[in-house]
């Protein structure tokens, strides 16, 4: 396994990560879950995914597209992340791993008929309910390495310390249960880019 | 949902997630229009409160706050993400009008003194603001003492404005602004 975050940064989501791994092969059927506008699609690359990058914009638009067998990726590119609502009222499992600046965001998952979440606690230890969906990968996780501090001092705008510990661990969760984990192969593919519009006022 | 104490007006944001921090300003003018261009906002998006808390991050340094009628007279100013844009609050109002800052942070543990400027000056509050909360009982109603102290907050703020929080205080439309960095130089 490479250093998942690494990765990430590498591709310029230090400002952000918001990724979502939903247990389906029909990827269409999850754009649509996710309120995208199926006639905004675009078919790129990341990079060209990432010229739209920017955290908590206005405007939502997420790179969806398969992941590993059984399951489908969206990696939100600029807005907040997606409402999933509609992946639990379809029954589907996922999991949703968010940063935002130096924040980590605990875990959120659903497995198809509630949510829940793993969430963090000091130092770098990461918990979830016991018969919860995630709770058997999370114990093979056991004793965290810390990484290597990226960027040290009084303004820390990217995760360190624990809230980097427990991303990586979250990472590993969502690599171990799709079966997948980010590597290079995984940010060159094509996928496809689409703007969600705001849900409707409810 | 008919039974609920009217003063628990903390309870709707309890609801929703959105006690970790709070910042709300209360400001006397008739158009929400108008403040959502005094406060210099680069970006904008038509929606109602629901909506706009996905954009809710505590620890963001970008000013993203929602703008909204709160009553007749008076507009309302939810802070989601960066400062509150508190020290603005004395160029909002109508001439001689009044503005209202309350906030909350979990981590201080505890609500701020309430913020009062009236005709352009910032002031304290007037004693009598907490007259009608205080013989109504409202500080007795709430989960938690944070809670109890916002409802006697809420509820002197809701006598002023006219309205008290409930649902439709989330689904009034509004308008969710981003202040660009820079557009209130700090000296």
């Amino acid at each position: 396994m490479n250093d998942q975050w690494e990765l990430l940064r590498g591709a310029g989501m230090a400002r952000g990560f918001t990724g979502t791994w939903i247990e389906s092969d029909d990827t269409d059927a999850v754009a649509t879950l996710l309120g995208a506008d199926l006639t905004s699609r675009q078919d790129c690359d990341l990079a060209t995914a990432m010229t739209c990058y920017r955290p908590m914009a206005f405007t939502e638009r997420a790179w969806i597209g398969p992941h590993a067998d059984g399951w489908t990726h969206a990696l939100t590119i600029s807005g907040p992340p997606p409402v999933t609502t509609r992946l639990t009222d379809a029954g589907l499992r996922f999991l949703q791993i968010r940063t935002l600046d130096a924040y980590v965001y605990d875990l959120l998952y659903g497995d198809g008929v509630t949510t829940g979440w793993a969430t963090q606690r000091w130092y770098g230890e990461v918990i979830a309910e016991p018969s919860s969906m995630v709770e058997p990968y999370l114990r093979e996780v056991g004793c965290p390495e810390s990484p290597e501090v990226v960027r040290s001092g009084s303004w820390v705008v990217e995760p360190e310390h624990h809230g980097r510990v427990c991303l990586e661990t979250y990472l590993f969760l969502t690599g171990r249960m799709s079966g997948r984990f980010i590597d290079h192969q995984w940010l060159s593919e094509k996928r496809a880019l689409y703007t969600i519009p705001l849900p409707p006022a409810t | 949902m008919t039974s609920r104490d009217r003063f628990d007006q903390w309870s709707y944001f309890e609801e929703r997630g959105l006690t970790d921090r709070f910042e709300c300003s209360w400001v006397e003018t008739p158009d929400h229009h108008a403040v959502v261009t005094s406060l210099r906002a680069e970006e904008t998006l038509a929606c109602d409160l629901n909506q706009a808390r996905r954009w809710h991050h505590s620890y963001s340094q970008e000013d993203v706050v929602w703008v909204a009628e709160q009553s007749l007279g008076w507009v309302r100013i939810f802070t989601l993400s960066g400062s509150s844009m508190w020290w603005a609050l004395d160029a909002l109002p109508q001439p001689g009008g009044r503005a209202f800052y309350l906030s909350y942070d979990e981590q201080l543990g505890e609500v701020s003194e309430p913020v009062y400027v009236n005709g352009g000056e910032w002031e304290d509050i007037p004693a009598d603001h907490w007259d009608r909360p205080r013989q109504e009982g409202a500080d007795l109603v709430g989960s938690s003492d944070i809670a109890q102290e916002m409802n006697f907050y809420l509820a002197a703020l809701a006598y002023t404005t006219g309205r008290f929080i409930d649902d439709t205080w989330f689904t009034t439309p509004g308008l969710l602004c981003r202040i660009p960095n820079g557009a209130w130089p700090r000296e």
